[in-house]
């Protein structure tokens, strides 16, 4: 079985992702409450690796903010993403099942 | 090219605008109020005529694709995004519009619009956080800096709106121009990840082969659950 092609947090924000688009700031949020924690732009950059390797596409969405322009990053995961997705899942079940064998 | 000496020079359908950088305020007669005008593609140059909907002039704050005529370049017409907005709170340029016509005050109104300075979309949005980017490489900039710094923006605006009075704006002010400078020097530390981990990357595959990256892989794992 090859190896996943992503890491257990790209997993995750996979996972996130999967019930639709997520502004960044939300999926930051919630990466947060499950114990990672990252600095604004070391996870913006986690996410441009992500977009760089076809797994989300991120957009910039304009808001107005008493009458003030904001630019917010808005996130929806791909096909790419969901296959990666679902190879680390058939990945983890297969070596659970093999460990479990074993044991 | 219209010359435009007070407010009621402007139509309805025609505002002018009198422009020296990326905002400019024009005051419409009819609604007794500054609209603040400010779009991609038309800063930089002089004078343009603006072909506005009448419909867009009675929204309070609304994005539209607008027909601009450059002035400089024989009346060539070209479509650019424009923000409006009503900035009442910010002042209106009455005064600049329309001034007293003495011999104390030759200067004539438009050129005294020009020569101030124009006000911003984000009048009390300290400019100099935009320039802090400009140490970070662009990469680093577009990816990592601006989208963070568009958070931090977000924040300053939701936190000006509970505090109005001026001297917790000063302060609201400095705490975060505090957290943008702690947002360039972790844009550093980005990119100084970025770069190592590259070099390593190229290192263990000029040493090991393809199965570096696998190993590599592992190594960063492990050293993140550690």
């Amino acid at each position: 079985m090859q190896v996943p092609e992503i890491t257990c947090l790209q997993f995750l924000v996979l996972g996130l992702l999967m019930d639709g688009e997520l502004r960044g700031r939300s999926i930051r949020q919630r990466l947060s409450e499950l114990g990672h924690e990252k600095s604004g732009p070391a996870y913006y950059q986690f996410m441009a690796r992500l977009e760089e390797a076809g797994f989300v596409a991120g957009r910039y969405e304009k808001k107005v903010i008493d009458g003030q322009v904001i630019k917010e990053r808005v996130y929806k995961i791909t096909g790419n993403g969901v296959r990666a997705r679902e190879g680390f899942v058939n990945f983890a079940v297969a070596n659970a099942g093999v460990r479990l064998q074993g044991a | 090219m219209k010359e435009i000496n007070r407010a009621s020079d402007l139509s309805d359908a025609e505002l002018v605008i009198l422009a020296d950088g990326a905002c400019r305020t024009i005051e419409h007669e009819a609604m007794k109020s500054a609209i603040l005008l400010s779009g991609h593609g038309i800063e930089g140059k002089s004078v343009f005529a603006v072909e506005v909907p009448n419909h867009l002039l009675r929204t309070p704050s609304v994005w539209s694709d607008v027909i601009v005529t450059d002035a400089q370049e024989g009346e060539q017409t070209s479509k650019a995004s424009v923000l409006f907005m009503q900035a009442k709170h910010w002042g209106t340029p009455r005064e600049a519009l329309s001034p007293e016509q003495t011999a104390s005050n030759p200067v004539p109104a438009r050129e005294r619009v020009e020569r101030r300075r124009s006000p911003c979309v984000m009048p009390d949005f300290p400019r100099f956080w935009d320039l802090f980017a400009y140490l970070l490489p662009s990469k680093i900039r577009a990816q990592a800096y601006e989208p963070a710094l568009q958070e931090l923006r977000e924040d300053y605006l939701v936190a000006r709106r509970r505090y109005r009075t001026n001297s917790s704006r000063r302060w609201l002010t400095l705490c975060f121009t505090v957290r943008t400078a702690l947002l360039v020097v972790q844009s550093f530390r980005v990119l100084v990840g970025d770069r190592a981990l590259r070099f390593l990357r190229w290192l263990a595959i000029g040493i090991l082969g393809d199965g570096a990256i696998r190993l590599l892989r592992g190594f960063f794992e492990v050293m993140r659950r550690g």
